[in-house]
């Protein structure tokens, strides 16, 4: 126990259930915070040299490797920015297509992240694991919404991770009628599974620290519709800003502690993600969506990060209606037909060109410059997790005075390390091996 | 049905090695009942396709103190520990094997095979000791195939 003088001892190395390694370092002594830091350990990425000689209809096919849980945006992020650099037409029926792909990777997503990372933490439990026998059936609706998301996500991609159908321009293959009405009706069928997920998180919200820090919320947002794929940059403190600007949001800078790169625009951090989205575009969601935020009491403008696990939950339903919208709109339409194998008929010019997404955690930036035989000769990328990482460094600065006088160090730590997984960081997204100790050895 | 599933990334080096053993066995005259999935570096997806299948082959690379090249088949249940450290992402790949069999959605056989890594940093193609262990690789693949499925 701290006492009420400011005395806390903190050091989280390697916090599970995040994707990727952080290090949580928080020491204060006699009334004097020493450190506070969220580390980030990040493999360098090289971004720029994976895709740095590519001709431009391969680049989004490597891009999709960058992250196993994000493939299906990074994919897209990359044709939009390779488009956008040489003015290549994508008609409303494959963008269509597009935002169904991305919708089910933002819908395993948030799911994976509520159901098997952040429910463990609200149920006292160290892993979803123990979870399938204290709570079983919410563990088998979990694991059904997020086979969902997956489905969804290899029908219009060609895979669950790893899109072998998206092409500059479109899709080499599109689903037909009959696979759409198919989804439709899965879709309208998920009610109560969504009732389920709702009615557990709700029971368990209290769990969630009461906590509140006014930041930047940034997303991209449109007129048409709750933004995802469309839209411009909005920062709640500055308004509308292009995409093509998007470097004069995220000011990129480097700290001692981290091996990633922070920014900071309006402010010293800024947010983004499920939260920063509804805040800055509540009023485009659905009302199934709403009523889901009505039912945790959240609003916009909501400053308790901790409630980004429920704007994603409030997400998750927006997106499976947003999802029956856009099939409906597409059935009713009537398919346009293209044979497998498709190409779109692209005349190559060199150019620069910013694609921007908001992708499960939040924004995410490429950019690409080709030259005139469509190579690409330079490259950057900003991911939401490293545009999130300066925002979690300013809530532990506030989050800890606050509570380590009143809490024991481990209940701190508790706080701290819920805050950073409220955040879903994706670190390292790039690689996978298992190193492992066998039990006869 | 017999899933051959592999994790890994060939943007960094060695991880790569499942991969590029999936695009080998395509071209292999394999049973009929096989599927061959490239999981990426996704851990909790492997449940959806470890509820397809009624039996799996995970092919994965796993530090294991061998020498580079080297490979070793176990079960998940052999498995002691598994370290944090260099692993990526969400539930790791025992968690959604243990998670599934909770589920009762399991294969009944699951076979894992591990290989030990040599150049794990970013760059594309296989170490030389890993790209030396294909063909052996590819050999003990196929006869684990069609000693299960075939």
């Amino acid at each position: 126990m701290s006492g009420q003088q400011l005395d806390v001892d903190v050091d989280v190395e390697y916090l599970t259930r995040v994707e990727g390694h952080g290090n949580i370092v928080v020491n204060a002594e006699d009334g004097e915070l020493e450190t506070c830091e969220w580390q980030v350990v990040e493999s360098p990425r090289f971004f720029e040299s994976m895709v740095k000689g590519r001709s431009w209809d391969e680049v989004a096919m490597v891009t999709s490797r960058i992250c196993g849980i994000c493939s299906i945006s990074h994919s897209l992020a990359s044709l939009k920015a390779t488009e956008d650099a040489l003015d290549i037409f994508v008609s409303t029926q494959d963008r269509q297509l597009r935002k169904l792909a991305l919708y089910g990777e933002i819908i395993q997503s948030h799911v994976l992240h509520v159901g098997y990372l952040a429910l463990p933490d609200l149920v006292d439990s160290k892993s979803v694991i123990p979870m399938a026998e204290s709570h079983p059936d919410d563990v088998e609706t979990v694991v059904k919404l997020h086979r969902l998301g997956n489905e969804m996500t290899e029908l219009f991609a060609g895979r669950d991770v790893h899109a072998t159908t998206f092409v500059p321009g479109g899709f080499s293959q599109i689903p037909d009628e009959e696979e759409l009405e198919s989804l439709r009706e899965r879709l309208a069928n998920v009610d109560d599974d969504l009732n389920d997920v709702v009615d557990l998180l709700i029971d368990l919200a209290p769990e969630l620290p009461a906590f509140e820090r006014e930041t930047e919320y940034v997303s991209l947002t449109d007129e048409d519709e709750y933004a995802f794929y469309e839209g411009v940059i909005e920062s709640s403190d500055t308004g509308l800003m292009p995409v093509e600007d998007y470097r004069d949001l995220t000011n990129e800078y480097v700290v001692p502690q981290s091996t990633a790169k922070y920014t900071k625009h309006a402010r010293d951090a800024y947010m983004v993600g499920s939260l920063a989205r509804f805040n800055n575009n509540y009023d485009q969601l659905s009302d199934r969506a709403k009523a889901v935020a009505d039912a945790f009491d959240l609003s916009p403008q909501e400053t308790n990060p901790y409630l980004n696990t429920v704007a994603q939950v409030v997400e998750t339903a927006h997106l499976v209606d947003a999802s029956i919208d856009l099939l409906d709109e597409l059935l009713d339409r009537g398919l346009d037909e293209q044979p497998p194998h498709h190409k779109p008929d692209v005349e190559i010019s060199g150019g620069r060109g910013v694609g921007a997404v908001d992708v499960p955690r939040g924004i995410l930036f490429h950019e690409y410059e080709y030259d005139e035989n469509g190579e690409c000769v330079d490259a950057n990328c900003v991911i939401p997790t490293n545009q999130n990482h300066g925002n979690i460094q300013q809530d532990m600065e506030k989050l800890v005075p606050e509570v380590a006088p009143r809490k024991p160090d481990a209940d701190v730590e508790k706080d701290l390390e819920m805050l950073v997984r409220a955040y879903d960081p994706c670190i390292s997204c790039s690689t996978h091996y298992l190193d492992v100790e066998f039990v006869n050895e | 049905m017999l899933g051959v599933v592999a994790l890994g990334n060939p943007l960094r080096r060695d991880d790569g090695v499942g991969v590029r053993l999936l695009e080998s066995l395509r071209e292999r005259d394999l049973p009929d009942d096989v599927e061959l999935y490239d999981a990426g570096t996704g851990g909790m997806r492997v449940i959806h396709k470890l509820a397809d299948v009624d039996d799996a082959i995970l092919i994965d690379v796993v530090r294991f103190g061998g020498e580079p090249g080297e490979f070793v088949w176990f079960s998940p249940d052999e498995v002691e520990s598994v370290r944090e450290e260099g692993g990526s992402h969400d539930p790791n790949l025992f968690e959604a094997i243990e998670l599934s069999r909770r589920l009762d959605e399991a294969p009944d056989r699951i076979l894992c095979l591990g290989v030990q890594p040599e150049d794990l940093s970013v760059g594309e193609g296989l170490s030389d000791p890993v790209e030396a262990a294909m063909p052996d690789l590819l050999d003990a693949i196929e006869a684990k195939v069609e000693a299960l499925a075939g």
